[in-house]
């Protein structure tokens, strides 16, 4: 098949023939599918999973390594096929966009060869993603968010508060805190904190707290009920073990108007808090040891609530009763995650772009130009680099290097420019030209640093201390600058197509200037 | 007569001879300056009929007269374009910096459908002359223009064919190579196969045409080099040291062909070549430009008189004889201008009154044993000996 159709392009489109990239780019997409087969794979979620910690596994080395490795080989083979015939050097004809177009098909093959990755970390997000539709997950989230008020979790409020007495802070003591024109003990549920998912904002947070609170401030009994129903059809769903039931939940913690006399619910049934506990699995061939009800209120263990049960000589602390939280929060967390947080997000996207631009033109360097003329412009630039470096450092000051780099960028095109005003020979303008490719994606980035760095210094930003409890003092050039680096790294890409567009026409003109 | 018509008849009058194989070449160049789909598909039929039936000689004779007919019938009605100068140069120099070795003042003009010949020994500026006037290197003095229609330096260069005398390794089959080379100059799908295979069996390279290039010998590269070349359709082609690589046979075929390409009425090209072979360059060449340090002594050009070596006339003869110089000098002696020995060969020089039929007959007269002579008065060679 790849004969047929190599041999049609050799016929009606030489370049996409000599680029060989509708090969090596389907060959690129096969591996792909392949890693994002194996990403969807691997995005499945365990629903029963309740384990505290989160396994990162081995999947994302092996996956990045391996992806690596092929990118490595894939472009070394390419580039051995793709260097078999010089069209440009045998000055075979070329109208004006050609070289430009052959630049972005080594974009192409390099991007699609350089993003294994993206491939596999994106399906597994979109596997996480895929379980429910986004309306029914914000439900869920919303109820395992309001539920977790209801189980083992930590408190708000702490036992102080800073208070202003004549005119000092005065650290008050105190057992317990106003809510809603009313004063709760801070063991008072109504002191519970919510488990956030970063899928919801603070402020979508704070909503789904106040509505819970306001539940029970308000005596809503069936509002609770009704979550703790909703609760168990998504554990149901998930054939997640309880040993209670709504009901019997809402009997335990229920204890209007205070919220203070109610028996905590564990998150899991495996959830234990071992005295000497070293071990991650839970024998379940266990003996009741220990089950005292009555304990003295200070007890380090709340024994109404908890029961130490010992495995193999060794005591863990369980709940009493449980419901299975801790799996569904795991669980709705990496779908949240995947939403919110995903692996593959703008940045991750655009360090890639970067990456396969680069990688572009360094092919279409050395494409350009020639083998001796490319690794000279690599040494030198390299050597260039350490000098001004060393020097930067000595002078001092972060706008140094930033600036010596574009001052060789601007010098470089200057003597480019010269190149292929005078016509006379290239010298070596084959070596600053791979050098003005490699530099000149940087170009815009330098340029919006040093603006940023002389908008901090003239603006007073670098000097400005901030005084407790004064006015703080607003830089919306800074702050406008910082808010945009995003949109000027984006934009320079834009900025890159258009310099390669300009300068590939003028590249197909400087290589007929004679050599020497 | 026109052109055509001559070089027709000349076609015509190796069919007569049965001489089949430069018939095949003649037919194939005829076929290219159709430049008309119909007539490849002709021509490869009968190239694919041929490799079946090579000793059928009547019906080869009566398929190879049918075509050439249809040629002839076509062509005639076809207009010869007129003969343009190509590049004329006007006293240009090369020095360089570093080196002192300078070539210049060069002056030459080159026409569509002449052969210019540089000769003159390893180190005398002819590659340096080449690569001149292929672009790759600058004039440092001097003018050089070229006449056709070119938009940028990159498309000048892409009119100009330099083959070094190295060529470059070319990677994968020899056919898609060549097909690449054809698609990249603009021939369409559907000829592209049918041209590549007439350029291959012009140049002798059908049995050679899925080989890989380190299976080939220097010659056959040579070849594949040329078989490019013609696809790409230079205005002017310049190749170094062509003959190096060739046996004597070969070197003649090779001059035949350049001379068939060139001179196509219809396609005509500039070719400029250098090359050690003194004699055969010589034959073919319209111009022959000798260099010597970088200077430029010319032969029979016909538009450089400024160049051409202003010395008298003189019959200069190269040959080989057992005989001592001290005899030879006895046996010429009053006829002799000067008698030199150089390596191997004797190179006498004899005032302009002297013919061959005269220095052959003292030879015959004093029975001077001769094994070679060749009359050197109208040759560069005499440069190389001077």
């Amino acid at each position: 098949m790849f004969k047929n159709i190599q041999q049609k392009l050799l016929l009606n489109h030489p370049l996409l023939w000599n680029s060989k990239v509708i090969v090596f780019a389907t060959l690129a997409l096969f591996f792909h599918i392949i890693f994002f087969l194996l990403g969807f794979s691997k995005g499945e979620i365990d629903f029963t999973d309740s384990n505290n910690y989160y396994s990162y596994g081995t999947d994302s080395f092996t996956t990045i390594s391996v992806s690596v490795l092929i990118t490595i080989l894939m472009f070394i083979i390419w580039l051995v096929y793709y260097s078999r015939n010089n069209a440009f050097k045998s000055f075979y004809p070329k109208n004006k966009l050609s070289l430009f177009k052959e630049w972005l098909l080594i974009l192409l093959f390099c991007t699609l060869n350089a993003t294994y990755a993206v491939s596999f970390f994106y399906a597994k997000d979109l596997r996480a993603r895929n379980y429910y539709s986004e309306e029914e997950i914000s439900k869920r989230l919303e109820t395992i968010t309001l539920s977790s008020l209801f189980v083992e979790g930590a408190f708000k409020e702490s036992n102080f508060t800073i208070e202003e007495i004549n005119g000092k802070s005065v650290r008050v003591e105190r057992d317990s805190f106003k809510y809603a024109n009313r004063n709760y003990s801070l063991k008072s549920l109504l002191n519970k904190q919510i488990r956030s998912f970063n899928y919801f904002t603070g402020l979508k947070d704070s909503l789904i707290e106040l509505k819970a609170k306001r539940w029970l401030v308000e005596n809503k009994k069936d509002s609770v009920q009704w979550l703790f129903g909703e609760f168990f059809k998504l554990s149901k769903e998930h054939n997640l073990t309880s040993n209670i039931t709504p009901e019997k939940w809402t009997e335990l913690i229920y204890d209007y108007p205070e919220f203070t006399k109610y028996i905590t619910v564990g998150r899991t049934h495996t959830e234990n808090d071992p005295i000497y506990n070293y071990y991650d699995g839970v024998d379940n061939n266990y003996d009741y040891a220990v089950e005292t009800v009555d304990s003295p209120e200070n007890a380090a263990i709340d024994t109404l609530s908890k029961t130490i049960k010992i495995v193999n000589g060794q005591e863990f602390v369980y709940s009493k009763y449980y419901v299975p939280y801790n799996a569904l929060a795991k669980s709705y967390g990496k779908i949240s995650n995947a939403y919110e947080n995903p692996d593959v997000d703008f940045d991750f996207i655009l360090s890639f772009i970067y990456l396969s631009i680069g990688l572009s033109l360094a092919v279409f360097s050395f494409k350009v130009t020639s083998g001796k003329n490319w690794l000279i412009a690599f040494v030198s630039l390299g050597v260039v680099g350490i000098i001004t470096g060393i020097f930067s450092v000595i002078i001092g000051g972060s706008v140094t290097f930033p600036i010596i780099c574009m001052l060789v960028f601007l010098s470089l095109l200057l003597h480019f420019v010269i190149i292929l005003k005078i016509k006379e020979s290239k010298g070596i303008s084959g070596i600053t030209l791979s050098q003005i490719l490699w530099i000149m994606p940087g170009f815009i980035p330098l340029l919006y640093f040093l603006v940023f760095e002389i908008i901090k210094e003239t603006s007073g930003y670098n000097d400005y201390v901030y005084i407790y409890n004064s006015k703080a003092k607003q830089f919306p050039q800074v702050e406008w600058m910082e808010q945009h680096f995003h949109d000027a790294i984006t934009l320079n890409i834009l900025f890159v197509f258009i310099f390669l567009l300009i300068i590939s026409i003028q590249i197909k003109k400087w290589k007929g200037i004679a050599e020497a | 007569m026109t052109e055509f018509e001559k070089q027709f008849q000349e076609i015509k009058s190796f069919l007569d001879f049965e001489d089949y194989s430069l018939l095949t070449k003649r037919i194939i160049d005829l076929t290219l300056d159709t430049e008309n789909i119909s007539f490849y598909q002709k021509t490869n039929d009968l190239l694919d009929w041929l490799d079946q039936n090579e000793n059928n000689i009547e019906a080869k004779k009566q398929r190879f007269s049918l075509l050439l007919d249809e040629l002839h019938q076509y062509l005639s009605s076809k207009p010869i374009p007129e003969k343009q100068i190509l590049v004329s140069a006007k006293n240009i120099k090369k020095s360089y910096n570093t080196a002192s070795f300078s070539l210049g003042p060069i002056n030459l003009d080159l026409s569509q459908g002449e052969i210019l010949g540089l000769v003159g020994e390893n180190g005398n500026g002819k590659t340096t002359l080449l690569r001149l006037l292929c672009g790759e290197l600058f004039a440092t003095d001097g003018e050089l223009n070229y006449t056709f229609h070119f938009k940028d330096l990159f498309e000048l260069r892409t009119q100009l064919v330099y083959i070094p005398q190295r060529t470059a390794t070319w990677y994968g089959s020899m056919f898609e190579n060549l097909q690449f080379t054809a698609s990249s100059y603009g021939y369409k799908p559907e000829e592209n196969k049918l041209v590549v295979e007439l350029i291959i069996a012009r140049l002798n390279l059908r049995k050679y045409r899925n080989h890989r290039w380190k299976d080939l010998s220097s010659g056959y590269k040579m070849r594949f080099e040329l078989a490019r070349m013609l696809l790409r359709k230079p205005k002017i082609l310049l190749i170094d040291e062509p003959l190096a690589n060739l046996d004597i046979l070969a070197q003649q075929t090779v001059l035949e062909d350049f001379k068939a390409i060139a001179k196509s009425p219809f396609r005509p090209i500039g070719i400029v070549l250098s090359s050690q072979q003194l004699y055969e360059v010589e034959k073919t060449s319209d111009q022959v430009i000798f260099l010597k340090n970088g200077e430029q002594k010319n032969l029979h050009a016909k538009s450089s008189a400024e160049n051409e070596e202003k010395t008298e006339e003189h019959l200069i003869i190269e040959f080989e004889s057992e005989w001592s110089q001290n005899q030879l000098n006895e046996a010429f002696s009053g006829k002799l201008i000067s008698l030199k020995f150089n390596g191997g060969t004797f190179i006498a020089t004899f005032s302009s009154e002297m013919s061959s039929y005269d220095f052959l007959r003292i030879i015959t007269e004093k029975q001077i044993p001769l094994q070679y002579f060749r009359n050197i008065s109208k040759s560069t060679r005499r440069f190389f000996v001077s």
